[in-house]
């Protein structure tokens, strides 16, 4: 073999090594981004997990998911507006559903947005209400693999589930969910359940 | 409706914005009566609070007539007089049910800021910066006011606005700074800061038992109202606040300290010059002087209390003095809800008319004028309020 040839297969050899090693380090890159975001709500993990369950009630807690519509007994359309102002859409399955503890979701093989996850009602220590934790699993769409998620709703997914995890817990424990507008821009009638005997005077 | 504007630092401006509306089932519209300034306004006027807009309503201390109520408040009625308190809390969660009025989880929409600043959001406040909420404030004609089945106490007619104004933040302020001290009968108590707040605490601190208050402050007029209310006054322009304190106190130290000025502490002490030119640097954000001499001058197993206002991070902090005299620090935004019907029975009574502290009475169309008296300390003012 010339010397020519030597160097050619060499840097052949390196450059296939180089590919391996660099798509082995993309695909870890893209394995999606993971979290999990809890809270204390003073209400019990039933009245929790029935709001939660039916899925129509969830654009109440996040500003961008413009309506969440069930299809069948397990599969759910979800509509959110993107920075851009064209809404996203996509179709998720129920993975799980325990009765008052937890509901599981995944989204369907070929949608824009690839993601998954949990909410979970538990007791708390002392029997201070229940806790709500939502874990979500996310990847990015392709396009927006540098930008990510944010760039794609103008908010990170940490920033939704944490505000809506605080929505849920304003809207149970007091019946609304707190707005600092002087004028009723949004003339949504929030969910009002009074509780009954939970007006403490001071 | 005409309001008092927030339009960058040592600029507000009197002008027009939309009257408010009833937006959550749980509001009401209250149209103001009587309103003012609060020392506290002062770090928003002078620029030290981050996250304000151009714009931005000011004012958290208002009382006035209920003209609108939501549809789940029971409790009150158009025509109702009341006051509101500053903090606004849903009367329902954890904190609230605790009578921790002002840790409220459930009142700040911008909870989210807070939570990176600090770790965890408390209560919104009226008028006071983006982080605690946005509300727009009480220097108007009009508030929207959230949770108005917690917040606000109906007031009697016999009583006169300025005598149950101050029942919105300054009188529960300073009476929860005296009462944080823990006084036993006869206890030797220091305030620092005859302001509002100071003055309203030496109050507080004789109404719950103090045998001795000592004043600390550097504006004659201001140590002279203090004297009035039977304190001993120090003026630190001259005197050494630790040296002096310590020989009033044969060598113990008051049994405890209140700080009723806060981050922008004034003095030309090494370690004040040390804050001021730290801030000018932007490293750090408040000026601890009063914090630092109340640790060192307050006696073993004493209690220092802090109505603040504090923000950020501070320096050179003496948490060994702290530590080696064994000191409590009982700190935080007052729980004014918790002190509304026992402070409005003390008025009632006679037992303290607040109004005392009034120097200044204007209209809401002088604010300017009113904010720049307060800020300079002008005119011997230690008080303004406004009438819209």
């Amino acid at each position: 073999m010339n010397r020519n040839l030597k160097t050619a297969l060499a840097v052949a050899g390196v450059a296939t090594m180089g590919v391996a090693v660099y798509s082995q380090f993309q695909r870890r890159k893209y394995s999606g981004f993971k979290f999990k975001r809890s809270i204390i709500i003073d209400r019990p993990a039933k009245e929790l997990y029935r709001f939660w369950r039916d899925v129509r009630n969830l654009p109440l807690l996040v500003e961008a998911l413009q309506s969440v519509e069930p299809l069948n007994e397990i599969r759910t359309r979800w509509t959110m507006s993107s920075a851009a102002g064209l809404p996203i859409t996509w179709e998720a399955e129920l993975t799980s559903d325990r009765n008052d503890e937890m509901i599981g979701w995944r989204s369907v093989d070929g949608s824009v947005v690839e993601t998954a996850g949990y909410v979970r009602f538990l007791p708390t220590v002392g029997g201070r209400g229940t806790l709500v934790r939502v874990a979500l699993e996310y990847y990015p769409p392709a396009g927006y693999l540098g930008a990510g998620v944010t760039a794609l709703f103008g908010r990170s997914p940490v920033f939704m589930v944490e505000q809506a995890l605080r929505q849920f817990k304003q809207l149970f424990e007091t019946g609304e969910i707190a707005r600092a507008e002087t004028r009723a821009e949004h003339p949504f009638a929030p969910v009002e359940k009074e509780f009954p005997g939970s007006v403490p005077s001071y | 409706m005409r309001t008092v504007q927030w339009m960058g630092k040592h600029h507000v401006e009197v002008t027009n914005a939309p009257d408010p509306e009833i937006v959550n089932p749980h509001d009401a519209i209250v149209r103001v009566t009587l309103t003012a300034i609060c020392g506290s306004d002062l770090h928003l006027y002078n620029g030290f609070i981050p996250t304000m807009k151009k714009g931005d309503v000011l004012g958290h201390e208002f009382m006035g007539e209920v003209v609108e109520t939501g549809t789940a408040v029971h409790n009150l009625n158009r025509g109702d007089r009341v006051v509101v308190p500053f903090t606004i809390a849903c009367g329902r969660c954890f904190f609230c049910k605790k009578d921790l009025w002002s840790l409220c989880d459930n009142t700040n929409p911008n909870a989210w800021m807070a939570d990176m600043l600090y770790g965890e959001s408390g209560s919104a406040l009226f008028g006071y910066s983006h982080i605690y909420g946005g509300f727009s404030g009480g220097q108007a004609e009009y508030v929207r006011v959230p949770f108005a089945d917690v917040g606000p106490i109906k007031v009697p007619e016999n009583l006169s606005d300025e005598k149950v104004l101050f029942l919105s933040d300054i009188f529960p302020t300073a009476y929860m700074a005296a009462e944080n001290c823990q006084i036993r009968g006869g206890d030797t108590v220091a305030v620092w800061g005859c302001g509002p707040v100071g003055l309203l605490a030496i109050k507080s601190a004789f109404m719950l038992g103090a045998g001795r208050v000592i004043a600390i402050d550097e504006i004659p007029e201001r140590l002279q109202k203090a004297a009035q209310l039977g304190a001993e006054p120090i003026d630190f322009s001259f005197m050494d606040v630790l040296e002096v304190l310590k020989e009033w106190t044969g060598s113990r130290g008051p049994d405890s300290c209140i700080d009723a000025v806060g981050m922008e502490a004034h003095g030309w002490t090494p370690g004040a010059i040390y804050d001021r030119a730290k801030q000018s640097l932007m490293l750090e954000t408040d000026r601890p002087n009063v914090l630092r001499q109340a640790i060192m001058c307050c006696r073993k197993g004493g209690v220092v209390s802090v109505p603040g206002v504090y923000g950020g991070l501070i320096d050179k902090f003496p948490i060994g003095a702290a530590f080696a005299k064994g000191l409590t620090l009982r700190m935080g935004q007052t729980h004014v809800h918790r002190f509304l019907k026992p402070l409005l029975e003390r008025i009632e009574s006679s037992e303290i008319d607040p109004s005392f502290v009034i120097t200044h009475r204007m209209t809401l169309a002088e604010a300017e004028r009113g904010y720049k008296i307060f800020q300079e300390k002008q005119d011997d003012c230690i008080k303004v309020v406004m009438t819209p």
